[in-house]
């Protein structure tokens, strides 16, 4: 399962949900899925997600089990 | 506006009056006064829904809701993650009717001599449909937003 902290980075940029949503052109409900983990993004979006954190795909997401 | 618009609880409403309208027309199982009642009922909640599509459409017209699209208008599909909604909701729905159907043949049969059978089977079909598709969707996009 697809693990993820885009709550946590979401909060320390100061985004809320709607916000993260416009930068990367979805709706809020797609962020909140995401968040929720029921929903695991393509890699274009997690790519987006992880430019707009300004960090590396594997610091937002990673598989359960593994190590982050 | 636009979650009334896409709320398959409309489906719900306006599949009921349609199947007492013809409940009532083909089987003569309501009077006359309250066909004209029904059918009023029913224009007044098209035109209602007709509008409601049209000022969301004014009012969002980056968001706009095609009146010329097949896709019914529940589905909502404007990105990857409702898209996914979708997917999980009609998958449901499609499990439904993979055993329904049958049932539903089984039912008309052994109770054909009820003579309005199928349109009690083919409501019950509709409905249930709806209601799968609404419980599954409103699971995954009835969140509030979380700052």
């Amino acid at each position: 399962m697809l693990r993820n902290r885009v709550k946590e980075l979401r909060a320390r940029f100061s985004l809320t949900q709607t916000d993260l949503a416009n930068r990367i052109g979805v709706t809020r409900q797609t962020i909140g899925l995401i968040e929720k983990g029921d929903y695991a993004p393509s890699i274009t979006l997690a790519i987006k997600m992880a430019k707009t954190f300004d960090t590396a795909i594997d610091e937002v997401f990673w598989l359960e089990g593994d190590e982050e | 506006m636009e979650k009334v618009i896409r709320s398959p609880l409309i489906l719900i409403v306006s599949l009921f009056l349609m199947t007492i309208m013809l409940w009532s027309v083909y089987y003569g199982a309501f009077s006359n006064v309250f066909e004209s009642v029904l059918l009023f009922v029913l224009i007044i909640a098209l035109s209602t829904f007709l509008f409601l599509i049209l000022f969301h459409n004014k009012r969002n017209p980056e968001r706009k809701i095609s009146w010329k699209s097949w896709t019914p208008y529940e589905l909502k599909e404007e990105d990857e993650g409702q898209q996914w909604v979708t997917y999980r909701a009609t998958r449901k729905v499609y499990i439904f009717f993979y055993f329904a159907i049958p049932a539903g043949l089984m039912v008309v049969a052994v109770f054909r001599h009820i003579e309005f059978m199928p349109l009690v089977v083919l409501f019950v079909l509709g409905t249930t449909q709806y209601g799968i598709y609404w419980h599954e969707s409103r699971k995954y996009l009835n969140d509030r937003e979380e700052v």
